[in-house]
C-alpha cells in the first residue's frame, strides 16, 4: 500500500490540447479518493497518467516514495479496472485472473489459493472456468476486479467501472467496491462522471472541469460548500438553482434584486454582483415567508419526493424545487419559495464562493 | 403452433410439410439467391463435374475420340515416381511460401499498426507488389536473380558474400528458393494488409490492461495478439495456401519448370500435360488429385484449427 501525489502534473496533447492543467493532489495510503467531472474534463487522462499509460508533459507523479513519471506500467505494481473490463476474450475467467501472477513467475501453487480467494470474496467461484463471453455485464465486472484484487497491487485505478452496469447493478457494486477497498485496504483512484458515485463511496472528491482541480473535499464539504459555482453546479441532483443578483447593503440587511424577484434578508454582505445558489431540496413553498414567486411547469413524482419545476412568476427564469411527497401542486398554481439563509449560496462574478463566515449572519429569515 | 412446435415434430411426413412451409416462407429468399446459385453452379461446378468427367476418358487434344479407360490414369498416376517428386516439390513451394508471406505480413502488419512516421505512405507503398501484374514481377525477379546482369548479383559480389555470379534459376538445388522469394514479395501484401485490419480490431485497452499486469511486449504479442488475430491467420493462410498451390504465373514465367523440372509443381505439370503434350485426359486425372488433395486440407485445417480454446 502507498501514497500517490501528483505535483503540477500537466497533460498537453499535440502541443496545443491541454487536458490536465497543473494537479496536485496526494492520495494518502489506503485512501479512496473519486475524481469526478464531465466528460472531456481530463479525468480518465489523470488516471492514466498515473497508470503509466499516458506519459506526463508536466509536474511529477509519485506511488509511494518513487517517481514514478519514467517508470512503465509493467513495474508500477498497480492494477486497473478498465470501463470495457477488457478481459481477455479467448482466456477463462481463471486465466483472466491469473495472468499477472504467471507472468511475475509466481509459482502454480500460490497462484491458485489467491485466485480462489479473490473469487470467493466476489462471489464468482463457480465461473472460473468460463469465459467472458459467456457471462453477464455484472459477472464480467467481478471478473475485471478480481484480477485486480488477486495481484495484491500497490494502488487501484479504476476507471468509470460502473458505468456499463444497469442502475440496480450498479448500486449494488457501488457498495461491493467501498466493502472490498475498505477490507484490503488498498489506496484507491476511482474516476466517474456520476456524481452519485462519488458522494457515496469516496473518502474524497476530487472535482476536475477543463482539466483543472476545482476542490478536493470529503463529499459532505464538496455539497455544503462547494468551492466555486462550478462545483456547486455538478454536485447535487437535481442542480442548483442559480439567479444573477445584485446586492444592496441596506441599514436592515441586504436586497437582493433580479428580474425575477426583490427582497432583503437580514445579512450582511457589501454591495455588488453575485449569483444566488439555493439547492432544489433547500426550496420551501412557503406563501407567508417565501421570496421567489413561481408558477408550476411540470411536477414528477419520483415516489420519495416531487420534483417541481416552476417559472418565476416574473422573468420567466427555470426553478427547481425538491419537496416532500404528499406536497403535490397542479400545473400552473402560483406557489411562493423561500429558504433558510444559512442554505443559500453566493459566489463573486469570477464563480469564487463568498464564503458563509464572511456573510456574518444576524437573523435567518 | 408455435414456431418451436413447428420444428420439433419428427415424423417423416410432417418433416416434408415442414420443408414446403419453409420454401414457401421463405421463396422471395431462394428466387433472390437463385441467379448467383445457377451462376456459380455453371462457372464452378461443370467445370469440376467436366474434369472428373475427362479423367476417365483418354482424351487426345488433337483429336475428337475419346476412349473410356475408367481409373486407368489414376493407377498410371500413383505408380509414377514423378507423382511423388512433384508432391515433394509442391509441398516445399507452398510450405515456404505460405510461411513467408505470413511471417512477414505479419511483421509488416504489426509495425504499420504502430505509431510510426510515413505510417500512411508504408500502407500504399506496401500494397503495390500486389497490384502489379504477376507475371510482371516474375520476369523482374528473373532480372533481379540473373547470373550477369542481376541485382541480388551485384549486391552479393560487393558485399564479399560470394566471389563469382552466381545462376540461382539455372541451379537445380537453389532455383525453387529463387522462385519461392518472387513469391512471397507478390503474396505479402495481401497478408500484411489483412492482418493489419484484423490487428485494428482488437481492442486497444486489451493492451493497456495486459501491460499493467506486467505484460512486455512480447508477452502481449503472444498472449493478446496471436490469439486475438488467430481467426483472421487461419482464414489468410487458408487461402494464401490454396493460391500458393494453384499458382503457375510465376513459376512459369521465371523458370517454366526447370532446371529439370526441380520448380514443377502440380498445376505446372498438369499444364505440361494436359496442354503441352495434349494428353486431356492425364491432365484432368492430375487436376482431381490436386482438387482433392486441397478439399482434404481444408477439411482437415478447419478442423484442427477451430477446435478446442486457448491456452497460455
Amino acid at each position: 500500500m502507498s501514497k500517490v501525489s501528483l505535483s503540477n502534473v500537466s497533460k498537453v496533447y499535440d502541443d496545443t490540447i491541454l487536458a490536465v492543467e497543473e494537479v496536485d493532489l496526494t492520495v494518502e495510503d489506503g485512501e479512496f479518493v473519486v475524481v469526478v467531472g464531465p466528460s472531456g474534463c481530463g479525468k480518465s487522462t489523470t488516471l492514466r497518467m498515473v497508470a503509466g499509460l499516458e506519459t506526463v508533459s508536466a509536474g511529477e507523479i509519485s506511488i509511494g516514495d518513487t517517481v514514478v513519471n519514467d517508470v512503465r506500467p509493467q513495474d508500477r505494481n498497480i492494477a486497473m479496472v478498465f470501463q470495457s473490463y477488457a478481459l481477455y476474450p479467448h482466456m477463462t475467467v481463471r486465466e483472466n485472473m491469473s495472468f499477472g501472477l504467471r507472468l511475475a513467475g509466481e509459482p502454480a501453487a500460490e497462484i491458485e489459493p489467491r485466485v480462489e480467494d479473490a473469487a470467493e470474496m466476489l462471489e464468482i467461484s463457480e465461473l472460473l472456468d468460463d469465459l467472458p463471453k459467456q457471462l453477464s455485464g455484472g459477472q464480467q465486472q467481478r471478473v475485471a476486479l478480481g484480477r485486480a484484487i488477486v495481484r495484491d497491487p500497490e494502488v487501484f485505478l479504476m476507471d468509470e467501472p460502473l458505468s456499463n452496469l444497469d442502475a440496480k447493478l450498479r448500486t449494488q457494486m457501488r457498495t461491493e467496491i467501498q466493502r472490498i477497498q475498505e477490507n484490503l485496504g488498498v489506496t484507491t483512484v476511482y474516476v466517474t462522471h456520476d456524481q452519485t458515485e462519488a458522494m457515496t463511496m469516496a473518502d474524497r472528491i476530487v472535482i476536475l472541469n477543463d482539466g483543472k482541480l476545482q476542490q478536493v473535499d470529503p463529499p459532505e464539504r464538496c455539497y455544503d460548500e462547494p468551492n466555486n459555482k462550478f462545483v456547486a453546479g455538478f454536485i447535487g441532483s437535481p442542480s442548483m438553482n442559480f439567479f444573477e443578483v445584485t446586492v444592496t447593503e441596506t441599514n436592515s440587511g441586504a436586497t437582493f434584486e433580479s428580474p425575477s424577484f426583490e427582497f432583503t434578508l437580514d445579512v450582511d454582505i457589501p454591495s455588488g454582483e453575485y449569483t444566488l445558489g439555493v439547492r432544489p431540496e433547500d426550496l420551501t413553498p412557503d406563501r407567508e415567508s417565501g421570496y421567489i414567486d413561481t408558477v408550476v411547469d411540470v411536477v414528477e413524482p419520483v415516489g420519495s419526493d416531487n420534483f417541481l419545476y416552476l417559472k418565476t412568476a416574473r422573468g420567466s427564469s427555470d426553478v427547481v424545487a425538491r419537496v416532500e411527497s404528499e406536497y403535490r401542486p397542479e400545473v400552473r398554481d402560483e406557489i411562493t419559495l423561500g429558504f433558510e439563509t444559512d442554505d443559500m449560496h453566493l459566489f463573486d462574478t469570477d464563480g469564487a464562493r463568498v464564503p458563509v463566515n464572511e456573510l456574518q449572519i444576524t437573523d435567518s429569515a | 403452433m408455435s414456431l418451436a412446435e413447428e420444428y420439433s415434430t419428427t415424423d417423416g411426413e410432417s418433416r416434408l410439410s415442414q420443408s414446403v412451409t419453409h420454401l414457401k416462407r421463405n421463396r422471395r429468399a431462394y428466387l433472390l439467391i437463385a441467379p448467383a446459385a445457377v451462376f456459380l453452379l455453371a462457372v464452378v461446378g461443370y467445370p469440376i463435374l467436366e474434369t472428373f468427367r475427362l479423367s476417365l476418358y483418354r482424351s487426345p487434344a488433337d483429336s475428337t475420340i475419346e476412349t473410356f479407360v475408367g481409373l486407368q490414369h489414376y493407377a498410371e498416376i500413383v505408380n509414377s515416381d514423378i507423382f511423388y517428386r512433384l508432391l515433394w516439390q509442391t509441398g516445399r513451394w507452398v510450405l515456404a511460401g505460405v510461411a513467408g508471406k505470413t511471417l512477414l505480413g505479419l511483421l509488416i502488419a504489426v509495425h504499420l499498426k504502430g505509431d510510426i512516421k510515413g505510417r500512411k505512405f508504408f500502407r500504399t507503398a506496401f500494397l503495390i507488389p500486389w497490384g502489379i501484374p504477376y507475371a510482371i514481377s516474375a520476369v523482374v525477379f528473373r532480372w533481379i536473380e540473373h547470373p550477369q546482369f542481376g541485382y541480388l548479383n551485384a549486391v552479393l559480389l560487393k558485399l564479399g558474400v560470394i566471389e563469382q555470379g552466381i545462376g540461382i534459376l539455372g541451379n537445380p538445388d537453389i532455383a525453387w528458393l529463387g522462385v519461392v522469394v518472387a513469391d512471397i514479395w507478390i503474396g505479402t501484401p495481401f497478408m500484411a494488409i489483412i492482418f493489419l485490419a484484423g490487428l485494428q480490431s482488437i481492442p486497444q485497452d486489451l493492451y493497456e490492461a495486459a501491460a499493467i499486469d506486467g505484460a512486455e511486449r512480447w508477452h502481449q504479442f503472444r498472449y493478446i495478439t496471436l490469439p486475438q488475430l488467430k481467426s483472421v491467420i487461419l482464414m489468410a493462410t487458408l487461402l494464401s495456401t490454396i493460391w500458393t498451390f494453384v499458382s503457375f504465373d510465376v513459376i512459369w514465367t521465371m523458370t517454366g519448370g526447370g532446371p529439370i523440372s526441380t520448380t514443377a509443381t502440380l498445376v505446372i505439370h498438369i499444364y505440361q500435360v494436359g496442354l503441352q503434350n495434349g494428353n486431356l485426359g492425364l491432365g484432368a486425372a492430375y487436376s482431381v488429385i490436386g482438387f482433392l488433395f486441397l478439399l482434404l486440407f481444408a477439411i482437415v485445417y478447419l478442423r484442427v484449427y477451430t477446435r478446442g480454446g486457448d491456452e497460455l
